[in-house]
This record gives C-alpha cells, sequence and structure tokens, in this order.
C-alpha cells in the first residue's frame, strides 16, 4: 500500500471513545501526515464536515444524534443519504456489524459519486486499511451487500454503458451524448461496473492488465452481454 | 358506482353517523340557543359604524319628568314639544308614547296638532294585550310598535307588516319602523313599498327587498313568525343615532340641521316608566345587554333606510337545503382530514386550521353581505369529526394491532429460539460429549450461533419499535414508516436471497427503484405494495425456472409510478395465476386506483406491471372537476336565469304592497312594545 505523501483529512465518527482511539492510531500509522478530526455524534459530524471539509468521512452506523441519545443505526442511515445529497462527491467508509441494513439506502449509494465502501466490523485491521484506502481514492466496494445472491446486480444506465462500449465500441464521450449525461458521470458508472464485476483497479493495473478489456471479458463471462 | 358510495360509507360510518346526529340535532332545535348567541357574537364584534345622522331621537327623561311635574306627561305637553319639533321641518316624526286615553289637559289641542300634520306617526299596540291609537287619527298616520321576542327574551327581529289572521281581508297594519322609513324615502327618495320579485311577500324599495324571516330561517326551527319580520342588523358604534332631551328641543339648544328633513322619534328614555330591549348584540356600556324602547325603533327604521340609500347590508338567511348542504359539506371535510393526517398533532392543527378558516369565511360572509350562515353547526361537525372521530378511530385501530403484534411477537420469538439457536447449541453440546468436535467446526458454529441471535435482535427491534410493520417471508419484518422506495430495496435483497429455484441460473439482475413522495399513500397501500413485490418476485423464483435476467424497475412518469418486474424465463403463457397472490393483487390494484397487467414478452420471459396514480394536488383535481361539469354548470345557471326573469315579469309591476296571507293562527307569538 502506497503512502502519499500530500496531506490528508480525515473526519471519524464513532461514539465509543475506546474504537476511535484504537482507529486513530492505526489510521496515524497508516498516514503519518494526515489531519484527523473525531467527533460522536450526528450533531457535531454535520457541523465538522462543514468547516473542515474533509477527503474523507469513516463513519460507524450506530450513532446518537446528539450526546445523551442512544445510538441507533437509522439515525446513521439518515445522515449518510443527507451527507450524500449535500456532497455528492464526498468519499465515505462506512463502519457497521449490521451490513445488511444498507440495502435500504441503496438507492443513495447507486446515485453517489464519490467514493463508497462498507467495512464490517468483524474484519480484520488489514482488510479495513485496503477499504479506507479504497473509499479515499474514490473507489466503490459493496461487495456485502449482495454476498447472499446469486447473479450480478444493476442500474438500467450501467447496462446500458455496457452494451454501448462493448457492443457498438462507442467512447465515453459519445456514450455521454447518447444517454444523454455528463462524461463525468459515465466514468462514475464505470467505478459501479467495476464494483459489481469484483474488478479492484488498483491491483490489476499493478498485473499489467487493460481495465477495460478485463472488463469485456469479465461481462462476456457472465452473460451480460451476448 | 352505488356499489364504491355504500363501500365509502361503511368505512366512514361512525363519521356519517356524527354528522346524521348534528343535523337531527338542528332540525329538532337543539342548536338554535347556541347558533342565536353565536349571531350575537358576530353582530357584537363588528368594527364600529358611524352615527346614523338621518334620525334623531327625543327622548323624556328623568329631569324631564320632573321639571313636567306630572306623570303621564299631559297632552298639552306632548303637543307643545311635536309644534316645537314641527319648526325646524323634520322629514317624518314617530311619536313612540301610548296615547289611547286623554290626558288632560291639551287632549283636544294634540288632536289638532295630529290632524294638521301628516308627517306625525302615532303607535299603537297590536299584539296580544292590544292597546288602541289615538281616536281619530287618520290610518295613514297609525303604526304599531311592537316587537317579537325570542326564547331566551332578547329581540333579534323586527316587524314590518301585520295582518289580523282572524279575518283573510283582515286589516292591513304597518309597524312603526316599516311607516317612518317609507314616509322618509318617499320624501327624498320618492320609492314607494312594493311586494318583492324573489320574494313576492317580501317588502321592497326600488330594487331593495328587505328579506322575510321564515319559519326555519337561519337557526329558527318551526318558529312562530306572525306577519311580515326581517332580522334585525343593530347599527354597531356608540352613540347609534342623535339624541336630544325635551328640555333641549324646549330651549332650542341644537344645531337646526340635526332635525331638517330628518326622522324624529319622540319616545321615553326616563328608566323610571319606559320598556327596555333584550340584546346582546350590541355593547352598551351604560345600559348591558339592553337598550331603550325608542333607541331599538331607530335600529329598525335605520337599517331600512340604510338599505335602501347606502346599500348597507341586511342579515339574510339561506335556503333551508344548502345550510344543511354546507353542512354536511363540512362534516365530509372533517372526515377527510382525520383520513389524511396521519399523526394526532398534524390532525389537530389542519383541524383548527380549518376551523379557524371556516369561522373567517362566515364572518366574512356576514360583514360583507350580511349572510347568517350556520356556523355552530359547521364548526361542531367538522371538529366531532375531524378530531373526536380520528381519535376514536385510530386509538381502536392502533391498540387492536398493538395486542395482535405482541402475540406474534411472542410466538414468533420462541419460534426462533426454538428452530435457530436452542437447535445448534444442543447440536454443539451433543458434539462436544461425543469428543466428536474437531478444533476447526467450532467457529464456525459458534459464527452459526451468533447470526441467528442477531437475526433474533433485529425481528425483535424491528417489533418493538413503534409502528406498523410487514412481515416477509424470509423472516424479515420491516417498518412501513420507512419511505417506500427503501422497502423497496430491502424486499428486493432479502427476497432474492431464498432459496427458489428460479434464482439459481440468474446472471444479470436490473434494479432500480426511484424514490415518491409516499405521504399519499396510506400504511396499508404500502403494506399492499411491499406484499406486491415480495409475491412478484416469489412467482419469477417459483415459476420462471431457468431464468438468466431479472429486472425490477420502478419509475414515476407523468403522476403514474410504475413497478415493472421482467424476467427471461418460460412466460406465462402455459402457466395458469390464478391463487391467492393474483386476488391480492388485484385487490391492491383496486386500492390504489391503478393498472395492473401480465403478460408473456418476446422472444421469452414475463412482465408483471402495476402502475398507480400519485395524488395530484387538490387544486387541479378541482379544475379538471370544473371543466368536466361545466356544461351542467351553464345549464343550472340558465335555469336560474329563466326563474329570476320570469317572476320580474309577473310580480315586478305591482302597485301596492300586499302582505302574505295569515294561514297560521292557531299560536300567538310572544311580542313586546316599546312603550308603556
Amino acid at each position: 500500500m502506497n503512502t502519499v505523501s500530500l496531506k490528508q483529512k480525515f473526519l471519524v465518527v464513532d461514539d465509543h471513545e475506546l474504537i476511535l482511539d484504537g482507529l486513530v492510531s492505526k489510521l496515524l500509522h497508516q498516514y503519518p501526515a494526515a489531519e484527523i478530526l473525531t467527533v460522536q455524534t450526528v450533531q457535531d459530524a454535520r457541523e465538522k464536515v462543514k468547516i473542515f471539509q474533509p477527503d474523507l468521512v469513516i463513519l460507524d452506523l450506530s450513532i446518537p444524534e446528539v450526546i445523551g441519545q442512544t445510538a441507533q443505526i437509522d439515525t446513521g442511515l439518515k445522515f449518510i443519504q443527507e451527507l450524500m445529497s449535500s456532497y455528492p462527491s464526498l468519499n465515505l467508509a462506512v463502519q457497521t456489524s449490521y451490513v445488511k441494513t444498507l440495502v435500504r439506502i441503496k438507492y443513495e449509494i447507486d446515485n453517489h459519486t464519490g467514493g463508497f465502501t462498507i467495512i464490517d466490523k468483524a474484519v480484520a485491521t488489514k482488510e479495513m486499511l485496503t477499504r479506507i484506502d479504497g473509499a479515499l481514492k474514490g473507489w466503490i466496494n459493496t461487495k456485502e451487500l449482495r454476498s447472499l445472491q446469486k447473479g450480478l446486480e444493476f442500474k438500467p444506465e450501467w447496462f446500458e454503458v455496457l452494451n454501448l462500449a462493448f457492443r457498438k465500441g462507442l467512447k465515453d464521450c459519445e456514450i455521454a451524448q447518447r444517454m444523454n449525461v455528463a462524461e463525468r458521470t459515465v466514468r462514475n458508472y464505470w467505478t459501479k461496473i467495476y464494483d459489481v464485476l469484483d474488478i479492484f483497479t488498483e491491483l490489476e493495473r499493478k498485473n499489467g492488465k487493460s481495465i477495460r478489456i478485463l472488463t469485456e471479458i469479465r461481462a462476456r463471462e457472465k452473460g451480460l452481454i451476448d | 358506482m352505488w356499489k364504491a358510495l355504500i363501500k365509502k360509507a361503511v368505512i366512514w360510518r361512525v363519521g356519517l353517523i356524527v354528522i346524521g346526529l348534528l343535523v337531527f340535532a338542528r332540525l329538532g332545535g337543539k342548536l338554535q340557543f347556541i347558533e342565536l348567541m353565536m349571531l350575537d357574537y358576530f353582530l357584537r364584534i363588528r368594527p364600529p359604524e358611524e352615527t346614523d345622522e338621518k334620525i334623531v331621537i327625543v327622548g323624556i327623561d328623568e329631569a324631564d319628568i320632573q321639571s313636567v311635574g306630572t306623570y303621564p306627561i299631559p297632552d298639552h305637553e306632548i303637543a307643545k314639544l311635536l309644534n316645537k319639533l314641527q319648526k325646524f321641518e323634520p322629514a317624518v316624526i314617530g311619536l313612540d308614547i301610548v296615547r289611547d286615553l286623554p290626558v288632560e289637559p291639551g287632549y283636544e289641542e294634540l288632536i289638532t296638532t295630529f290632524d294638521e300634520n301628516s308627517n306625525i306617526i302615532v303607535i299603537e299596540k297590536a299584539l296580544g294585550t292590544q292597546v288602541k291609537p289615538p281616536k281619530d287619527v287618520r290610518r295613514e298616520q297609525i303604526s304599531f310598535n311592537d316587537f317579537p321576542l325570542d326564547d331566551d327574551g332578547h329581540v333579534r327581529r323586527s316587524f314590518l307588516v301585520w295582518r289580523n289572521s282572524e279575518q283573510l281581508s283582515g286589516e292591513i297594519k304597518y309597524s312603526l319602523s316599516l311607516r317612518l322609513a317609507a314616509v322618509y324615502l318617499s320624501k327624498t327618495e320618492g320609492s314607494q313599498i312594493r311586494n318583492g320579485i324573489r320574494d313576492r311577500f317580501a317588502v321592497s324599495f326600488g330594487l331593495t327587498e328587505l328579506p322575510r324571516v321564515r319559519p326555519n330561517s337561519g337557526s329558527y326551527v318551526r318558529k312562530n313568525i306572525s306577519g311580515v319580520q326581517v332580522l334585525l342588523n343593530y347599527r354597531a358604534g356608540r352613540p347609534p343615532f342623535r339624541t336630544l332631551s325635551m328640555k333641549q328641543v324646549e330651549s332650542e339648544a341644537f344645531d337646526p340641521s340635526w332635525v331638517r328633513n330628518r326622522i324624529v322619534i319622540v319616545g321615553l328614555t326616563a328608566p323610571s316608566v319606559q320598556q327596555f330591549v333584550n340584546t346582546s348584540a350590541i355593547t352598551n356600556v351604560q345600559q348591558p345587554g339592553r337598550i331603550d324602547g325608542v333607541e331599538f325603533q331607530a335600529h329598525a327604521t335605520s337599517q331600512i333606510i340604510s338599505a335602501v340609500l347606502e346599500k348597507r347590508p341586511l342579515l339574510q338567511t339561506w335556503f333551508e337545503g344548502w345550510e344543511y348542504l354546507w353542512i354536511v359539506g363540512w362534516g365530509l371535510v372533517g372526515i377527510g382530514l382525520g383520513k389524511f393526517t396521519q399523526s394526532p398533532l398534524r390532525n389537530l392543527l389542519a383541524v383548527g386550521l380549518t376551523d379557524i378558516g371556516l369561522v373567517i369565511i362566515c364572518y366574512g360572509l356576514f360583514l360583507a353581505w350580511g349572510w347568517w350562515v350556520p356556523v355552530v353547526p359547521a364548526l361542531l361537525v367538522l371538529a366531532i369529526n375531524g378530531v373526536a372521530y380520528t381519535a376514536f378511530y385510530q386509538n381502536e385501530r392502533a391498540l387492536r394491532t398493538l395486542v395482535d403484534e405482541r402475540q406474534q411477537v411472542i410466538e414468533r420469538t420462541f419460534n426462533v429460539i426454538h428452530n435457530g439457536p436452542l437447535q445448534t447449541l444442543a447440536q454443539m453440546l451433543r458434539e462436544l460429549r461425543d469428543d466428536n468436535l474437531p478444533e476447526g467446526k467450532i467457529r464456525p458454529s459458534l459464527e452459526k450461533l451468533n447470526d441467528e441471535i442477531r437475526a433474533l435482535i433485529e425481528i425483535l427491534q424491528g417489533d418493538i419499535q413503534k409502528g406498523e410493520t410487514v412481515c416477509l417471508g424470509s423472516g424479515k419484518s420491516l417498518h412501513l414508516n420507512s419511505p417506500i422506495h427503501e422497502l423497496f430495496y430491502e424486499i428486493y435483497s432479502s427476497t432474492l436471497e431464498r432459496n427458489f429455484k428460479g434464482f439459481e441460473t440468474v446472471k444479470v439482475k436490473i434494479r432500480q427503484f426511484d424514490p415518491l413522495n409516499d405521504r399519499c399513500l396510506s400504511v396499508e397501500q404500502k403494506r399492499g405494495l411491499c406484499h406486491f413485490l415480495e409475491e412478484c418476485l416469489c412467482n419469477i423464483g417459483k415459476h420462471a425456472i431457468g431464468t438468466t435476467r431479472i429486472s425490477a424497475i420502478g419509475t414515476e412518469t407523468d403522476g403514474w409510478y410504475t413497478l415493472c418486474l421482467t424476467d427471461n424465463g418460460p412466460g406465462c403463457g402455459s402457466t395458469t395465476y390464478t391463487g391467492q397472490g393474483t386476488k391480492q393483487i388485484l385487490e391492491l390494484k383496486a386500492r390504489l386506483k391503478g393498472r395492473f397487467k401480465r403478460e408473456s414478452i418476446e422472444p421469452r420471459g414475463t412482465r408483471c406491471e402495476l402502475s398507480f396514480p400519485i395524488r395530484q394536488p387538490i387544486k387541479n383535481k378541482m379544475i379538471k372537476m370544473l371543466r368536466t361539469r361545466r356544461k351542467s354548470f351553464k345549464i343550472v345557471l340558465l335555469i336560474i336565469g329563466i326563474i329570476s326573469l320570469f317572476r320580474v315579469l309577473t310580480f315586478g309591476a305591482l302597485a301596492e304592497y300586499t302582505p302574505p296571507p295569515n294561514t297560521d293562527n292557531s299560536g300567538e307569538e310572544e311580542t313586546g312594545s316599546s312603550s308603556r
């Protein structure tokens, strides 16, 4: 894993101080130059996101609205929705023991343009750091949300991107025009497609593979394009 | 159409019963008292009006009686007062003092004064115990000064005309106020008394018709109305009229323009000898709740001439049918408010605001046009239906579901513990006892146990938190309070995890559920939609064997939300879906007023589609209704026009006023008189 020399800004939201301390020390070890802010409630987090403008928000799903209230998953879900609609390109890493509840905000996750990764609280530290790094780089990783289902889950738009690219052989700018969206949006669709097809771009590039070609191969394998 | 109406009536039965009871109570006169109080209140809170300078009251007060030195005031003094007033050329003088018997000295002098001045009007008491007018006075100079009393002893109406009921050709008698107004108006405007056009027995001057009180006008219920009467629109503000004392007149201590060409009413204002008129319609600081008899006559006269000359509104009421339509209408609004506001607080707020709006509308109608609309029954029926009914209904429903849910929770918890963690534990224990459990197997077993207990917590949490839930076949239960598209995602995910044969071959799933404003959906409708999605997905799992592609898409277009599910399985052509599921879907379709279709698609597969309209704002609906019913509105207007024209042609040309024949002479109405 490469440590970036740029000074990064993290906002960590968790209501358990022990977990906060542990997480912060791990983060500091990984990103020695990073500036890390910690808060324990939604109210504080909302304020800090506005002022601090972090590169990444690491968020526990079960948090209280204000100090003294009980931590609830609903509160966290609402806050994530709020963050996604106010800051569509904010990078988010969500920690939780109840991964499944995130299905409820699948619509918002699908439409989010920033990075979004899910960290099950049960995973090992190394995997957690990988997910955090992924979110920071703007990747999407929602593998846990579909782990139990068969088949690949697609939004109609992503499907169209695949068709236009691999059946008609169009470039991104042309696809954007056909679909009547911005080119940036098409690129965002591609990251979502990589996520669904389990293509870890960083890793594959290192292995000297062409991401687009790999995507086509995988898509054909899975029967997405005939 | 009728079936739907009856169905609605059953759902709304409590509200309809409330409306029925209120209408019944009003028909029985139970609301009359409170409605009359409301009328008084409306009259009392009006902004003050200017003093009516066309009328001046000459009041004989205690000091005047003291200076005359005797009571009754001798005829000589009265004649002197009248002759003094005549010097200032008033348009008409009303003498609101009984003179049936001579009060010497000066009887002859007074009779001569009446005879020489035709603009002096004298009084008699015509109803109940009769008091005769002065002898030998011309018929045109005689009027009666009775006033009708309500059950609470207050006066809210005044007489115009009365005909002796015993003979149909009986003598027509005019009230003091009508006589005074008629003389004044014929002198200043040249307008004469005529029969009305809209109501042929109403009194009218020129185009102004004085709305007649009927036995069931406004809140009155089978009121015995003698003769022709109008509701009295008391003049607001103090003082309503200029007042002079007898002494002031005799010493000529006033501006002559106060009397010239104006109406003068002479009466008693000394508290010891006069009769008061009770009313709460005006705020009178000196004598709360009552006014002098002579002032009452001035109010009655003033409202007639102000209506004719200045178009000041006269109090009028709706046709009885409209009143009940109005009450029923507000009752339905109340039911509507109860139905469409789910939370009690919002319900209270909505009902409160609507109540305030209703009062404002009624008061506006009252101020601007003098319409006395049934505000109290409408308020009552709206408030009862809006708040009490909703509270009652929702509370009952909530309680029932709560009890049911608790029972379910207990049963389900027992089942889950029994089938899940207990089984796993038992198995582990057995294997441990047998020393049969290898090291590597402990971890997965513990993890399984962990999952099972967590699932149990999820179920319990879902149930214990308030609000309605929907239980899915997968054992999961969801909150119906969440936005509907979030529920769709959860149902979609959890259903596809189930072990159905149709899901095994799936390679691609396309799914998207657009958010929609689900405030217009009731909890029941949401539950129905959730079951619909689950049902369709299960159908694919059960019947669409070999499908490789599933798409589930919810989109909103042109005010319609469409849920569309497609697969590329064998298609539904051969399979018949006529089970319980389809029945439920058709019921849901009817409840949502939506469309549903299921069909095979080319080259292979099935499409299942449910669309339903998302509620439009009420404004659009009204406009639409007006547009579609435009023709009927036009026809109604045309009919009203023709009827009015017909009435103008038939009755407009009558030369003199003729009162209605008195058909009912069974019960005498309670009346009072403003003098003696």
